[in-house]
């Protein structure tokens, strides 16, 4: 571009000189301190994780309890074993806990939330963490069921009600990379119900000889969902600013 | 906070007030957004670190300053920009006043020339040729290709040529 016409742009699109530049200059460490004050006053991150209870959907809470309530109920009232029904059960929590965390992306909300004050990756945690410690005491809460019932020693019961909610979990996540919006949730309800059909069908899986492989899956299944959530965050703080 | 921050504050104050200024056409208003973006982009440190820190910088001021627009109904158009008003508190020291008179009657007729592009040519204008930014902030801040982003400038360029050759301003 010309110098001359650039030289006239900046002329005429000059603003007045500022009058508090160095006021602000002088005091921008204390106006930090005092906006950081403020906000301490207005919570912490302690309330701001306890506010989120209320935002977690009302469809999350119940399929939550729904689906350990409807295993406790198919495994009480009929004549399957129910450790089999809390291990089918697992794939569907894990389910509610996906949909959760995926909410705002497959709404397309995911933008808008990070403009807020928190951001996008802070309210998916802070939900899923509240989500996550829901479904340990609902898998707990199983174990002890099982164990109560004599189905299975403790430390069977755990890991083979950790296994499906732990590949799911990572499945899933895996599946939210590759695709968007609801045909994501419906390769997901199918890989859960892949992996919750698994205890009815392949019988031989429950033997005591297999329980080794169960050990071993666990942790794989256990680093494969942590490393999928890894990405997945990351892929969130990615996610440019679309405001125009 | 470390003196190159503070250097690097002090470097982009004037044109972020600037921006916001041209925005918002106030300027007590311009000059309250202009540290709140300050403000709010220290208390986001990840930024700084990434190398988009000035894309950053503009896009807070922007939404700022659309946020601003949105609360108080501004009249775009209707500024001191618009109405060739003398903006304020030039330095005109050492200069002849027939000069003076010269440069304002070229600024008026920049101005006006300005008024008759859209809104966001003359937002382009003022980032790329006043204030200076890179290219590729450009590209970051308005969700744009290089490509697209260095062909609107052009256009936008020889557009504002020809209007100011109209108004007897050769280039």
């Amino acid at each position: 571009m010309e110098k001359k016409l650039k030289t006239m742009l900046q002329y005429a699109m000059e603003a007045p000189a500022p009058e508090r530049k160095q006021e602000f200059l002088c005091r921008i460490r204390e106006s930090m301190d005092d906006r950081q004050a403020g906000q301490g006053s207005r919570g912490g991150y302690g309330r701001f994780v306890a506010g989120q209870v209320f935002y977690i959907g009302k469809w999350g809470w119940c399929g939550s309890f729904g689906a350990f309530l409807g295993a406790l109920l198919l495994g009480g009232f009929s004549d399957k074993n129910l450790l089999w029904t809390f291990s089918a059960a697992a794939p569907f929590l894990a389910v509610v806990f996906l949909a959760e965390g995926l909410r705002s992306e497959m709404y397309g909300m995911a933008e808008l939330e990070m403009t807020a004050r928190f951001s996008l990756k802070s309210l998916v945690l802070a939900r899923m963490g509240i989500m996550g410690a829901v479904h340990m005491l609902l898998l707990c809460l199983g174990m002890a069921v099982c164990y109560g019932q004599g189905e299975a020693p403790l430390l069977h019961a755990g890991v083979y009600l950790t296994v499906p909610y732990l590949l799911t979990n990572g499945a899933g996540l895996y599946l939210a990379r590759k695709m968007r919006g609801r045909e994501c949730m419906y390769a997901i309800l199918a890989a859960a119900a892949g992996v919750a059909v698994l205890p009815f069908g392949v019988k031989l899986l429950y033997q005591e000889e297999r329980f080794i492989w169960w050990m071993a899956a666990l942790p794989v299944f256990a680093v494969l969902a942590v490393k999928e959530w890894k990405k997945s965050l990351e892929g969130w703080e990615e996610v440019t600013w679309n405001l125009s | 906070m470390s003196m190159d921050k503070r250097r690097e504050i002090e470097e982009q104050y004037d044109k972020i007030y600037r921006y916001c200024y041209f925005k918002l056409q106030k300027r007590e208003i311009a000059e309250d957004i202009t540290q709140e973006t300050f403000l709010r982009f220290l208390e986001s440190p990840g930024y700084h670190n990434e190398g988009k820190g000035l894309r950053y910088l503009y896009t807070i001021a922007r939404n700022l300053c659309i946020d601003e627009y949105r609360k108080k109904q501004y009249q775009v158009l209707g500024g001191e920009f618009a109405e060739g008003k003398d903006t304020g508190n030039r330095t005109y020291k050492g200069m002849a006043v027939s000069d003076m008179e010269e440069k304002a009657v070229t600024s008026m007729a920049v101005q006006a020339a300005l008024q008759e592009l859209e809104e966001e040519d003359r937002e382009l204008v003022l980032l790329r040729y006043v204030n200076e930014v890179p290219l590729s902030v450009i590209c970051g801040i308005y969700h744009m290709s290089r490509f697209t982003c260095y062909r609107k400038l052009k256009k936008i360029v020889k557009v504002l040529k020809e209007k100011l050759e109209l108004a007897g301003l050769g280039l």
